[in-house]
């Protein structure tokens, strides 16, 4: 996310040591949950390793995001197209209520819809929003058709050297 | 030059107060205080839109002479009565105030005047509009932020009318007890 609260992966720089960053948040990720645009944005990294970039996290993270599994929501896609990925068989709510009963490693939601669809359904445990140094003036806001306020408990923060910072929150309590 | 830092408290999606203006969301504590007040306590100038100018005229003048005025009252009242305060508003034009100039117009030549003069940053507490004003002029050299463990979902956003990307330096981070991150950030000029 920018400053101003925009998804925009043009927007911003991750450098060498966000892409570690995320090959190792991946590595340890049981499932990672995609609606199709931003699943079809991911798909680049197949390209990337078949062919490598030479920039050797951006191909370390190419090569993780590629085997970790998948599960893509949308009504278009007729198939996956990406060993790893499959399209989820049920609504988006059923999905994630099957797979978190499921004993397994954490499940990661990745696009912004799905953020937002599943704090909704309160089905969110952790937020770890990623803060860039940025500020895009317009977009895609990561937090739109949020009607009542969703309160959260910091956990912990992360600094990157880009500037970038990472906010850990769980869902608070409601008192 | 002198710096116009925009010192906010906002929310993690953005917002600076709900849409009817509340800021009952705002965590602060001793912690912030303590920490705030070291950094309010160098400067010289504070800069304030109208609205915001006249809830601290309402409180700080006073504040420190309250039965119960905590210490944060006492040391706050007394560096707001002596520091040099410039108010952005068009209904003020031609009041005159001690130790206080009002803007009303030529809001880029005024304030490119006053980043000019010799002295320390400039802190521009709150005042969403006029950060707005500010920021669409390109005026705002950096932020301040106190991000609160909340997502507001609606209200008066921080950002607005900002026409060109612009990358930012992270100078401080820092948590807070009660959950909120500061973030401080300089603007990239080129």
């Amino acid at each position: 996310m920018t400053l101003d609260g925009f998804c925009d992966h043009t927007a911003i720089s991750p450098g060498e040591e966000i892409h570690q960053y995320y090959s190792d948040l991946l590595r340890n990720a049981g499932v990672l949950l995609y609606g199709r645009v931003t699943y079809q944005l991911m798909q680049y990294w197949q390209d990337v390793v078949k062919n490598p970039t030479g920039n050797k996290a951006m191909d370390e993270f190419a090569r993780v995001m590629d085997k970790t599994p998948k599960i893509v929501f949308s009504r278009t896609l007729k198939s996956s197209g990406w060993e790893s990925g499959k399209l989820a068989t049920q609504g988006l709510k059923e999905e994630v209520l099957a797979l978190r009963r499921q004993a397994g490693k954490d499940i990661y939601a990745c696009s912004p819809g799905l953020i937002v669809s599943l704090t909704q359904l309160s089905l969110i445990d952790e937020y770890q929003i990623c803060v860039h140094p940025v500020l895009a003036g317009s977009g895609l806001p990561l937090f739109k058709n949020i009607n009542d306020k969703i309160l959260l408990k910091l956990l912990k923060t992360k600094t990157f050297g880009s500037g970038a910072i990472v906010l850990y929150y769980e869902r608070a309590k409601n008192v | 030059m002198r710096k116009i830092i925009s010192f906010m408290h906002m929310s993690l999606d953005g917002f600076v107060a709900g849409p009817k203006g509340e800021m009952d969301w705002i965590k602060v504590d001793q912690e912030i205080f303590d920490y705030v007040g070291k950094r309010i306590s160098e400067g010289d100038t504070a800069l304030y839109g109208r609205v915001t100018y006249r809830m601290m005229e309402n409180y700080w003048p006073t504040a420190a002479d309250k039965p119960g005025a905590t210490r944060h009252d006492i040391e706050h009242s007394k560096w707001y009565k002596k520091v040099h305060k410039i108010v952005l508003s068009k209904t003020m034009n031609g009041v005159s105030l001690p130790n206080t100039t009002v803007i009303s117009d030529n809001l880029a030549d005024r304030i490119n005047e006053i980043k000019k003069e010799a002295g320390k940053d400039i802190l521009l507490f709150g005042s969403p509009t006029a950060t707005h004003a500010l920021m669409q002029l390109n005026l705002i050299d950096g932020y301040w932020l106190f991000v609160n463990p909340i997502i507001l979902g609606k209200g008066i956003p921080l950002f607005a009318g900002i026409k060109d990307k612009a990358t930012l330096n992270l100078l401080s981070t820092r948590q807070f007890t009660c959950g909120v991150t500061e973030m401080g950030y300089t603007a990239d000029k080129h």
